[in-house]
């Protein structure tokens, strides 16, 4: 289904440490249908069984216990030196790669202050707003969807401040449920970090293609599998700070 | 000026330029600051000495053409020596294989030639004359620049704000608070900082010497450095640190007067002149094959004569200061409103203007990853940056002005020692002529630089 996968070992500029992320990206071919019909996700949906803690229906992605631990921290998102400063830390790295990369597929300039000007772009698991809005300072329109409210509110308050990010659309739903409704679809559709917390991976992606257009670009991030990569990433932050239950790594 | 060199660099930065930046200024606009001093005239006596660092940063924003082509004079040898007359140091540019060791410029003229830049940059929003009222909240203020974000007016939590005496308001991503020493948007946004008085005064004047010169000269005095600077042709430039009252006495005095006091401190008054005695190993051709300077075998030479006082006399109190912190929520402080030096190195201008370089980096950084440039993160970077060239750099200066201000047998000979060290032990001169020379590398180890 999906043509090519251009695979690449994170190049860090010396003023960021290795965060053990991996990124990827996977070029969306012209020749492949990706429109998922809204009937068969409503029924991927209700096999599946799993419910979460959201306003609307339940996805089959993502667990209650991941959520309700996230939930706690939404409020701390911004704050630089908190419990998010890894994240803080590896955001210009992951935007250089994404701004170099998006830059390449679609023919931008790159010598400009907002090379991403006319992208339309999807931030699935958009958290606290932390891609979404230097995206949107490079001049991309941007939407932020998230499964909990929590984060989609923190990130709307704090996007307000700046009006150059005070246009982005953060929405509380998930990829699935876009698709099923048949809502438009983006230049660009970007999950950081989202896809070692869902429980049907496949299922996943496929909800991601279905909401890129042809000739659209999907990127993807998540922890390196590598001994480090456990350790600083897994045990670290996320048992040590308990973001997360059971991993089963 | 280094105000002005933030938003050159800025305009000439292809990520940077679609910033709408805004230059406050208090100082009415004098008639004449878009066009250049005349070459003819007499010099202006405020004048920086800009190290090749700084020149080659003028050049990256190619505004140093506009100095180029107006009045400037490279200064390619140095001559240190004290009251003592125990001992001398000759440096020279062709020491470490260049041509110049600086170039002393009128601050009238840097600034010009960067307003002009920016001017033909086609830059907008420059305002000024006005005086901040208030950053944030705080008092009265004399000026700051100010990057505008918006006129917007529901949107603008997350800026600066900035208001005018004029009763203008405006909202910005970033202030940039460049307004000298006694900085009122450092002091508007609770910035402390630590300052030592040295209580001295410097000195400064235009006058005309005997002959032609390009070698800068400093005798250190128990009072304080004199030091002349060529202007070109038989222009000079006095930096005379001394103390309160002897500032001021020379300020008041006859030209004739203060012309012979001038000669009487670089030659009549204190100790005799150094002797030129040179090892013979390093005179001999084995010197030259051992990589020796050229400097070190050159005798001392006496000053050139003050023949006359072209300008008025000014001063300025002379400080050590260091803010604790460069930066806060959307402000950030260039220049002396961050730290001051003592100018017996001619550094202070020069460390402006590297945080000049370093910020629009940084700021160019930040908008690569579009990043929100008053994000205090990323000004912290800049400052990182800094604090490693300016604090070495200042703690150097400072320890120079203690240790040539005290006048004792022992702390004499090791200062004369000292001397003689740097002047026949060609590394360590050359390490010094880097470092003056805003090479920093030497100095500071290459990994801790970001």
């Amino acid at each position: 289904m999906l043509r090519s996968i251009v695979k690449r070992r994170l190049r860090m500029p010396l003023c960021h440490r290795r965060t053990n992320a991996a990124l990827c990206t996977i070029n969306v071919s012209a020749s492949t249908d990706h429109t998922l019909p809204a009937q068969s996700s409503r029924q991927a949906a209700s096999e599946q069984g799993r419910r979460f803690v959201s306003e609307d229906s339940a996805s089959p992605s993502i667990s209650a216990a991941e959520m309700s631990k996230f939930s706690a921290l939404a409020e701390t998102w911004w704050d630089s030196r908190g419990p998010f400063k890894a994240l803080h830390l590896m955001n210009p790295a992951r935007i250089s790669f994404i701004r170099s990369v998006l830059c390449k597929h679609f023919r931008k300039d790159t010598c400009c202050a907002r090379p991403l000007k006319g992208l339309h772009i999807l931030d699935v698991g958009c958290g606290g707003g932390l891609l979404c809005e230097p995206l949107a300072r490079l001049g991309a329109r941007v939407v932020g969807i998230d499964a909990v409210e929590k984060n989609i509110k923190v990130a709307a308050a704090h996007a307000v401040k700046d009006p150059l990010t005070a246009s982005i659309k953060y929405l509380c739903t998930t990829s699935d449920k876009l698709v099923g409704e048949g809502y438009e679809q983006f230049d660009a559709v970007i999950s950081l970090e989202v896809i070692e917390h869902v429980t049907e991976p496949k299922m996943f992606v496929e909800s991601l293609a279905g909401l890129t257009k042809a000739d659209g670009s999907i990127i993807i991030s998540t922890i390196n599998r590598s001994i480090s990569g456990y350790f600083l990433a897994i045990v670290a932050a996320e048992h040590l700070l308990q973001w997360e239950a059971e991993l089963g790594l | 000026m280094v105000g002005a060199a933030v938003g050159c660099g800025l305009a000439t930065n292809k990520l940077t330029k679609s910033l709408r930046v805004a230059i406050i200024d208090g100082k009415p606009l004098t008639e004449g600051l878009y066009n250049l001093p005349k070459i003819d005239g007499v010099p202006d006596p405020r004048v920086s000495a800009l190290t090749p660092s700084t020149v080659k940063f003028l050049e990256e924003m190619d505004a140093w053409r506009y100095i180029s082509n107006c009045r400037h004079a490279p200064f390619d040898s140095m001559q240190v020596w004290d009251y003592t007359g125990l001992g001398y140091t000759r440096y020279n540019a062709t020491d470490v294989g260049k041509h110049e060791l600086g170039y002393v410029v009128e601050n009238k003229v840097i600034l010009s030639a960067l307003y002009h830049r920016i001017q033909d940059l086609g830059f907008t929003s420059l305002i000024f004359p006005a005086n901040v009222k208030a950053v944030k909240g705080c008092e009265k203020s004399s000026s700051a620049r100010v990057k505008e974000g918006t006129d917007c007016e529901t949107n603008n939590k997350g800026l600066a704000q900035v208001e005018l005496d004029d009763g203008q308001l405006l909202h910005a991503r970033l202030v940039v608070g460049a307004d000298g020493g006694s900085s009122k948007v450092r002091t508007m946004v609770g910035l402390q900082s630590f300052k030592k008085s040295y209580e001295q005064e410097a000195l400064v004047c235009t006058l005309e010497t005997s002959s032609t010169h390009s070698r800068a000269w400093q005798r250190f005095l128990p009072t304080g450095p004199v030091a002349i600077l060529p202007m070109g042709g038989t222009f000079s430039n006095i930096v005379w640190s001394t103390t309160p009252s002897q500032a001021h006495d020379l300020k008041n005095m006859s030209d004739e007067d203060f012309v012979a006091k001038v000669n009487e401190a670089l030659v009549g008054s204190f100790g005799p002149f150094p002797s030129s005695h040179i090892p013979h190993l390093l005179a001999s051709p084995l010197g030259s094959f051992l990589g020796v300077t050229s400097s070190s075998r050159e005798p001392f030479e006496p000053p050139p004569h003050i023949t006359k006082c072209l300008s008025k006399r000014a001063s300025f109190p002379l400080s050590l200061a260091h803010a604790y912190k460069y930066a806060t929520d959307h402000v950030v402080l260039v220049g002396d409103a961050a730290h001051t030096v003592h100018p017996l190195a001619g550094q202070g201008v020069n460390l402006g203007f590297g945080d000049a370089a370093t910020l629009v980096n940084i700021l160019c950084e930040g908008v690569e990853v579009g990043a929100d440039i008053g994000e205090v993160s990323l000004l912290e970077r800049y400052e990182k940056k800094q604090r490693l060239t300016n604090l070495p750099m200042m703690a150097i200066m400072d320890g120079f002005q203690r240790a040539f201000s005290v006048d004792l047998g022992p702390i004499n000979f090791a200062r004369a020692a000292a001397f003689r060290a740097v002047q026949f032990f060609s590394p360590l001169k050359r390490q010094v002529i880097s470092y003056a020379m805003g090479e920093g590398a030497t100095l500071i180890p290459k990994n801790f630089q970001l």
